[in-house]
């Protein structure tokens, strides 16, 4: 069951009653219970839902703000943007209890509902894994080809020697692995190799896409913040058909070469899940589940980096799609 | 292990996969693990005590081919005696 999350107050005074009129409407053909709540009362209503529900938060962070959890690494980053405090029973963020998922929007209305207007219908919610595209940084191509290998036996590219001038996307890519630096300072993705950071890609690589899933180790891969779309490669994404992508807030860490910790654990342990055929918003919450326990297996702790991994990684998207 | 000799551990594991990090001063931390319980009652494991680690931040700034600064971290965390767990950099 799907619970769509949003504050019409907010909406108001961003895009005016008519615009909160239009979002409205927009959610009429929306399978799914509306609520038109503030951030302290999601927990309440998450407390009250069955363990099978899923929760879709309506706008960016100006709209309805992303939980601010503390940071347990000195990076850098003074909070951590995430959604799981919104779908836990509790008052603690680090482990999410429900599949959640948010639709940005860019400062932009109309683009906010047009993506509402994708999910109207379960069919427009399942993607095909026919074609995908892996482009990692060439100093963790190693790392990279574990992850990219779950949901794909193509090559995988490599920045440097490919760049924003060398790389072309087929618009009938449905699934996207992109290992590379961020900032949250510019709209593009950085590659690594004989001591050059490349940009790797760029808005202006992004062609007309169908509904395609995307997952970014970037750091600030999912970085929204008072930025338009054409200012973020994620809302690029979105605004060019990707139904579903999943991105960190804030920095994000990996490990140099395999094995698998931190972005590159959680990137594999959501391509099993959505491979295994799992709803999106499912997927990523039973990886950090399955992160949170391997982590205890493995290492018997989790550090700041581990925790930082759980918080940061959020799902643009409705949580009730699917790969079929 | 004195402090001195932690960070020394860290500064030669960081520079096997990072040589330009070789002379960054790292910040050094003794952390606590610690999780409150809910987190592991919502992964259905028993809940764990917490260790004391060491944690080594090396920061530098690097400039995209396009003359944008980004900041490199590397992060090298180690157990009590010394031994190196894991070691991160950012993305």
């Amino acid at each position: 069951m799907l619970n769509i999350i949003w504050n019409k107050k907010s909406i108001k005074d961003e895009f005016g009653e008519k615009g909160a009129q239009k979002l409205k409407n927009a959610f009429n053909s929306v399978k799914g219970e509306i609520f038109d709540t503030t951030p302290y009362l999601v927990s309440e209503i998450v407390a009250n839902s069955k363990k099978d529900s899923s929760f879709l938060i309506i706008g960016g962070d100006h709209l309805f703000p992303f939980y601010k959890a503390e940071n347990p690494t000195r990076d850098g980053d003074d909070n951590i943007w995430t959604d799981n405090f919104y779908a836990s029973t509790d008052d603690d963020p680090l482990l999410p209890e429900r599949a959640i998922g948010r639709l940005p929007d860019g400062g932009n209305l109309d683009f906010l509902i047009e993506k509402i207007h994708s999910i109207h219908y379960p069919e427009n919610d399942e993607i095909r894994r026919d074609e995908t595209f892996g482009l990692s940084a060439a100093v963790w191509v190693e790392s990279s080809r574990n992850v990219y290998r779950v949901i794909s036996k193509r090559k995988l590219l490599a920045s440097p020697p490919e760049s924003t001038h060398s790389i072309g996307i087929d618009g009938r890519t449905d699934m996207f692995y992109f290992n590379l630096h961020g900032s949250d300072k510019t709209n593009k993705w950085y590659g690594q190799g004989n001591g050059k950071y490349p940009i790797a890609l760029a808005p202006e690589n992004i062609p007309e896409l169908g509904k395609a899933i995307v997952f970014t180790e970037a750091c600030y891969g999912a970085y929204t913040i008072q930025k338009s779309i054409s200012d973020s490669i994620a809302l690029t994404f979105l605004k060019k058909g990707v139904r579903y992508f999943v991105g960190s807030t804030t920095i994000a860490y990996g490990p140099p070469v395999p094995p698998p910790t931190e972005a590159d654990l959680i990137g594999t342990l959501f391509f099993k899940e959505i491979v295994k055929g799992e709803k999106v918003g499912n997927a990523l919450l039973n990886a950090k589940v399955k992160f949170f326990k391997e982590m205890i297996d493995n290492q018997g702790f989790l550090d700041g980096n581990d925790r930082k991994t759980l918080l940061q990684f959020v799902l643009y998207g409705n949580p009730e799609g699917r790969l079929i | 292990m004195k402090r001195e000799q932690i960070k020394e551990l860290a500064i030669n594991a960081v520079s096997e996969y990072h040589p330009e990090m070789r002379d960054v001063e790292p910040l050094l931390e003794m952390m606590d693990t610690s999780i409150g319980h809910s987190s592991f009652k919502k992964a259905g494991i028993s809940p764990q005590p917490g260790k004391r680690i060491w944690v080594a931040t090396f920061r530098k700034e690097e400039i995209t081919e396009e003359g944008f600064p980004i900041e490199k971290i590397a992060r090298v965390t180690l157990d009590e005696s010394g031994k190196i767990i894991k070691i991160s950099e950012s993305k």
